[in-house]
């Protein structure tokens, strides 16, 4: 770091044939004064000079003073300083007086600079101590998502292997079978969540294939896949989608928009009460925005500010944290923003919650990469 | 009632010549003298230009020495000098500025030729 920025030609001037006597108090007062000599800078003046050179004339009792540049590091003008220990120093580049440099200065831009390193510090220790938490939360949240499964899939494994060595193959239970699939479901849930979640994190997710869409034509795929879902029947659930104007023209990445619609739909299948209906589709149509939603009955979220975080998960149950690693929501968000909207939940009233987002209805060449 | 005799005052007063600057052989400046050798040197400039030449001298007492450039003409300014520390410098104060009548005379011992 230089002293570029510290050199300074506000200060008080002297002539250099004025009396001693004259400028005594002001000398006294700014403990230094810049001496010239018809316009041409003639020297710095200090009581120590006045002391060791009594003289009538402020120029007799001028001495040489050490010069320094305006690059030079801070580090080399402060110890110059403090050799010679004056109060100030004139500053030449390229042969030529450009102003001074005044200790005190330096002393408050290094207390600024201190506390500036001070503030950096913490706000790195912060983000760290976050960074740790996140690490320790998508562990265990990872290990437990993957565990379970696992722990589901591999008896199960077994079971069937014994049965298979019975030759009697009406002993084969479906509803072993059925479990094993949904187990297996799960944990491949978990492991796209996981790949989905890469792809954003390396940046690789950014490239998007815009087409136009039939959304007429999305939202009956997001239903049909919706009603597969094994926690659809377990809950019982019913769910509907809502779209007005169906000549309504979009021209997106419809894998994106597909995955919002996809997560979000699980989400709410999630937190909604059982026999309720899970609902989605347009809201609302401005000039270059769209607006979806998808909403569902069921308790409120607790956390709305922190909803959309990494691994930040609702508890579904008093005891209990929802299933999965608490991604889904952190990952709309960022498909979101990369079709140029943004996303919020809404709170319509104590049972109902509706997640709304927005994306662009055209994306624009510099949305694309 | 006392009776007030009028005050009287007597003055003493003389007047004499004195020419700027007040020198013209050398001026010696100690280093403690009230009007530094920049000081001088500037006024006597302003007086009488290019008469003067200053020199730093390396001493205890003295800080700089005026010579005349007519003296330097005839004599070395480094033998002046050295005749100055001898005979003068001893005699001379910090606070102290010296005028010294310095009148050279050059003698040739013989001076031979042909006619």
């Amino acid at each position: 770091m230089t002293v570029k920025h510290l050199v300074t030609t506000s200060y008080s001037t002297v002539d250099a044939f004025s009396g001693t006597s004259q400028v005594e108090n002001e000398l006294l007062e700014h403990g230094y004064l810049v001496v010239f000599d018809e316009g041409k800078y003639a020297g710095i003046l200090t009581p120590h000079d006045v002391l060791c050179r009594p003289h009538k004339l402020v120029i007799d009792c001028l001495t040489q003073k050490e010069h320094v540049h305006s690059d030079d590091s801070l580090d080399t003008v402060l110890n110059r300083l403090n050799q010679t220990n004056a109060k100030a120093l004139p500053v030449f580049d390229d042969g030529r007086y450009t102003g001074v440099i005044v200790r005190d200065d330096i002393v408050v831009s290094l207390q600024n600079r201190t506390k500036s390193l001070q503030n950096r510090t913490k706000e790195l220790r912060e983000k760290l101590q976050l960074a740790r938490q996140l690490k320790n939360s998508f562990l265990t949240n990872l290990s437990h998502e993957v565990r379970t499964p696992l722990n589901g899939i591999l008896p199960l494994i077994e079971t069937l292997s014994e049965l298979q060595e019975e030759e009697d193959a009406q002993s084969y239970s479906p509803e072993l079978i059925e479990l094993l699939e949904t187990t297996m479901n799960r944990f491949l849930r978990v492991m796209e969540d996981l790949i989905e979640l890469s792809l954003i994190e390396s940046g690789q997710h950014i490239e998007l294939l815009t087409t136009e869409i039939d959304l007429e034509t999305m939202f009956e795929e997001l239903v049909s896949e919706t009603v597969r879902q094994p926690q659809f029947a377990e809950k019982k659930l019913a769910i509907q989608s809502q779209l007005r104007d169906t000549t309504l023209r979009l021209e997106t990445d419809e894998i994106k928009l597909k995955r919002v619609f996809a997560h979000l739909i699980q989400n709410a299948m999630k937190f909604c009460t059982d026999e309720s209906v899970v609902t989605f589709g347009v809201k609302r149509i401005e000039s270059t925005k769209v607006s979806f939603f998808v909403s569902n009955t069921g308790d409120s979220i607790v956390n709305r500010n922190r909803i959309f975080r990494m691994f930040e998960r609702e508890k579904n149950s008093p005891t209990h944290f929802s299933e999965g690693l608490g991604v889904g929501l952190a990952i709309s968000q960022k498909l979101v923003e990369l079709l140029g909207g943004n996303i919020k939940v809404l709170q319509e009233n104590l049972n109902q919650t509706m997640f709304e987002f927005s994306v662009l209805l055209k994306l624009d060449d510099g949305q694309k990469e | 009632m006392k009776s007030q005799k009028p005050t009287k005052y007597t003055i003493s007063l003389s007047f004499e010549e004195i020419r700027l600057p007040p020198f013209e052989d050398i001026l010696i400046i100690g280093k403690k003298c009230p009007h530094g050798k920049i000081g001088l040197s500037r006024s006597f400039e302003l007086l009488v230009p290019n008469e003067f030449e200053v020199f730093e001298v390396n001493d205890s007492i003295v800080g700089a020495v005026f010579i005349n450039r007519r003296i330097l003409k005839k004599l070395d300014k480094d033998k002046i000098i050295e005749v100055l520390k001898e005979k003068v410098f001893p005699f001379s104060s910090e606070s102290e500025i010296l005028k010294v009548d310095f009148k050279l005379k050059l003698f040739y011992e013989s001076i031979e030729g042909k006619f």
